[in-house]
């Protein structure tokens, strides 16, 4: 805003005049930077309410109906939530994937701190290990699910070869209830360990090197120091990748999908919430039973990442 | 000055997002000058040419018309369909198949074809029964037959000669079957006497006819999988993957028995005519293929495409006709010749038969004597995930064949009465 004010004495008839023509002034500028600002977020909001908004509304409609796609939804209120939690197949894809996200996450956030600091260092070829550990994220899922499908194959796979050499024993990675999440855990770490290595490296090099500079000073060792100044300044950014990490493991499918749902019936120990969406609304047309089951995780979302909101007080730190 | 440019830009981002919106709505009409357009949904890509010199033959006949051809890939083509159909738009005519029949013609999406066949005397009698039984529903056809596929059993001859074996032909029942595939087995080398499928369609569904039982009663009511006979084909697939002679249920979830069969590590394969061509390029001349052997009486599942069209079609006539371009005689042939698979027109297989000439096609075309259709009802894909995940869980051996034979039918009754609700 430009500093108009003192032009004129205050008091006098000639400063209220032209105190009014700046304020008009200054107010039509404010229409119009405003006229401005919703013509650049129309595109943007129009597309995010027509594309987002209306569908979640819709269906979260459409969770309390019965409703094929294709004839008139009839209303059964909430008998789909009733369904849903008589449904072993539901609870048992709950269960999966509260499992695979409290035990994929934690360790990829964890290994891609590791990371992070490791590419931090100053060795020889840095950009070349920062690439390589970036692969796999701009690798297709369905690319990289079709690869480790062939990997973990318990006859002819890579990993049992490798194992076979040892003499290890040679499980089923895929088919065995217990290991096959475990399985899905470790391609999915691999796959989102480069992005948020990513994320926090940039957070890394964001801190200034006085405080470590400060820190050897004082004698502090290489631990302490990793514990009393990166954790605490790199929790921003930690805290940016355990949001959307939670998010995006809640949401596990494609992985899932091309692994195991795609040629074959889906198998209880692999079953996730999102394939459950899937199955219900594309594969039986159950828009209404799909929809409530897409509603609950949501709900399950939102909590999590609330409960993330509150708690990061306690020890995210802000510069 | 300014300001006005800000309003007029504002404008104009409106504008361009209304555009855009309405870009997606706008829904193709008839072309100009009075020129008729119909559009025709499939999915499979492999059949271009043949739908092309279909096409094109219609079109000489038909100068008025303009025909569009859509391939949507199978993941995609069932939503599409569907919500182009709700949509009260939709291809004209379209593919159809089996598991899905039902549902549409119970959603009133299909147009009844019994009064256009009757009324045109459409030779209703030269396709294959079990087919025009598949897509009749309440004696009124709703599709006409394309083409078929049925179960066979190929055999890898190399394997046979090794171990001095004679083929296996008509005569053979379960018992030649295993007897051979013990001889054939060996261990040392990981090749399996045969595969006895996990899957259902190329496996158990043809073991529980031949032993009598059924998968789904004819008046789609009652689950068949609680009968003996049906747990007595069940238990014979798990006897041959405890045995050794076949690989276990594990192993063919991971590895694709075809695949197995194809590099020579099983001796035989029950399984589909279409994939004849596939394990041919695999195998080559090693490659022989025989009727499948006999339980208590013979049977082969069959399957098959048919041509349906949109109730709602704006040209009734015009679309019967490109259904009898294609489905007719001089359709069908094309698609035999294509050695794609056997068409649904009595008669006009030859082409299929001498597309692999090494092979003995002429064993499927006889087996659709003996022929059951593969298992349909409204719900179809609902019960089978029930099927075949159970049924997998007893071949795994993580219950027993009795259970989970049971379950399957205690849930398919479950599917079928809400069936009947609607």
């Amino acid at each position: 805003m430009r500093n108009t004010k003192n032009l004129t004495a205050p008091g006098s008839a000639g400063h209220e005049a032209r105190e009014r023509i700046v304020r008009r002034k200054r107010s039509r500028m404010a229409v119009e930077e405003a006229i401005w600002g919703y013509a650049f977020i129309a595109p943007v909001v129009l597309g995010l309410a027509l594309f987002y908004t209306l569908p979640s509304i819709a269906s979260l409609g459409f969770s309390l109906t019965k409703w094929d796609g294709l004839s008139t939804p009839t209303f059964i209120g909430l008998q789909n939530f009733a369904d849903l939690m008589k449904d072993e197949q539901f609870l048992r894809s709950l269960v999966n994937t509260l499992a695979f996200t409290f035990i994929s996450v934690p360790l990829s956030v964890f290994l891609a701190t590791l990371l992070a600091v490791l590419l931090n260092a100053p060795i020889k070829g840095r950009p070349v290990y920062r690439m390589l550990y970036f692969i796999p994220v701009v690798t297709m899922p369905i690319a990289s699910g079709m690869v480790w499908r062939w990997l973990f194959n318990s006859e002819f796979g890579f990993l049992n070869y490798l194992l076979g050499l040892v003499h290890l024993p040679q499980p089923n990675w895929l088919f065995d209830d217990t290991l096959a999440l475990l399985s899905i855990i470790l391609v999915s770490v691999w796959s989102s360990i480069g992005y948020n290595a990513v994320i926090l490296l940039a957070g890394l090099q964001g801190i200034s090197s006085t405080y470590y500079e400060a820190a050897s000073l004082d004698g502090a060792s290489a631990v302490r120091k990793f514990f009393h100044i990166t954790v605490p300044l790199l929790s921003p950014s930690l805290f940016f990748v355990l949001v959307i990490s939670l998010i995006n493991s809640l949401q596990v499918f494609d992985l899932i999908f091309i692994m195991f749902g795609k040629d074959q019936t889906m198998l209880d120990a692999t079953r996730t919430v999102v394939f459950g969406v899937w199955e219900s609304g594309f594969k039986y047309f159950n828009m209404g039973y799909a929809s409530a089951q897409a509603w609950i995780l949501s709900v399950f979302m939102l909590l999590m990442t609330a409960l993330q909101m509150y708690l990061q007080k306690k020890w995210v730190h802000y510069e | 000055m300014k300001q006005r440019t800000g309003l007029r830009t504002c404008g104009l981002f409106v504008l361009i997002v209304l555009l855009a919106l309405s870009g997606c709505s706008s829904r193709s009409s008839e072309g100009g000058s009075g020129k008729v357009t119909l559009n025709l949904a499939l999915w499979d890509e492999n059949l271009k040419d043949v739908i092309q010199k279909t096409v094109a033959a219609y079109e000489a006949k038909h100068p008025n018309v303009q025909v569009n051809v859509t391939y949507t890939p199978f993941a995609d083509y069932w939503s599409k369909l569907r919500t182009s159909l709700a949509g009260k738009g939709g291809p004209d005519v379209f593919w159809m198949n089996g598991p899905n029949f039902y549902q549409y013609v119970n959603s009133g999406l299909l147009k009844d074809l019994q009064p256009l066949v009757e009324r045109d005397k459409f030779p209703v009698d030269q396709y294959t029964e079990t087919l025009v039984d598949m897509y009749t529903y309440d004696k009124h056809l709703y599709g006409v037959p394309y083409f078929q596929d049925v179960i066979g059993l190929f055999y890898n001859k190399e394997l046979f000669d090794r171990k001095k074996l004679p083929y296996p032909d008509e005569t053979w029942t379960w018992d030649d079957m295993k007897a051979a595939a013990e001889k054939l087995t060996d261990k040392e080398n990981g090749i399996y006497g045969m595969v006895a499928p996990a899957a259902n369609q190329d496996g158990y569904y043809n073991f529980i006819h031949q032993a009598g039982g059924y998968m789904i009663s004819e008046d789609k009511t009652k689950s068949g999988f609680d009968l003996p006979e049906t747990k007595q084909a069940l238990t014979w697939v798990k006897q041959a993957m405890d045995a050794g002679i076949s690989p276990t249920a594990q192993q063919q979830l991971e590895t694709e028995p075809m695949q197995l069969f194809g590099s020579g590590k099983a001796a035989m394969l029950p399984g589909i005519s279409v994939k004849a061509a596939q394990l041919h390029e695999l195998l080559g001349d090693k490659l022989a293929v025989a009727p499948l052997p006999a339980g208590k009486q013979k049977a082969t599942i069959v399957h098959g495409l048919s041509w349906a069209m949109n109730k709602k079609t704006a040209h009734e006539q015009e679309a019967w006709e490109l259904i009898q371009e294609l489905t007719g005689e001089a359709g069908n042939k094309l698609v035999a010749d294509s050695g794609f698979s056997i068409p649904a027109y009595k008669g006009t297989e030859g082409g299929w038969l001498r597309s692999l000439p090494s092979l003995n096609l002429q064993v499927f075309v006889d087996s659709l004597k003996f022929g059951v259709p593969y298992p349909i009802s409204k719900s179809t894909i609902e019960w089978q995930d029930v099927e075949t995940k159970e049924i997998q869980k007893a071949f795994m051996g993580k219950t027993t064949i009795d259970e989970a034979a049971d379950k399957t039918a205690r849930r398919m009754n479950e599917i079928l009465a809400k069936e009947r609700e609607g």
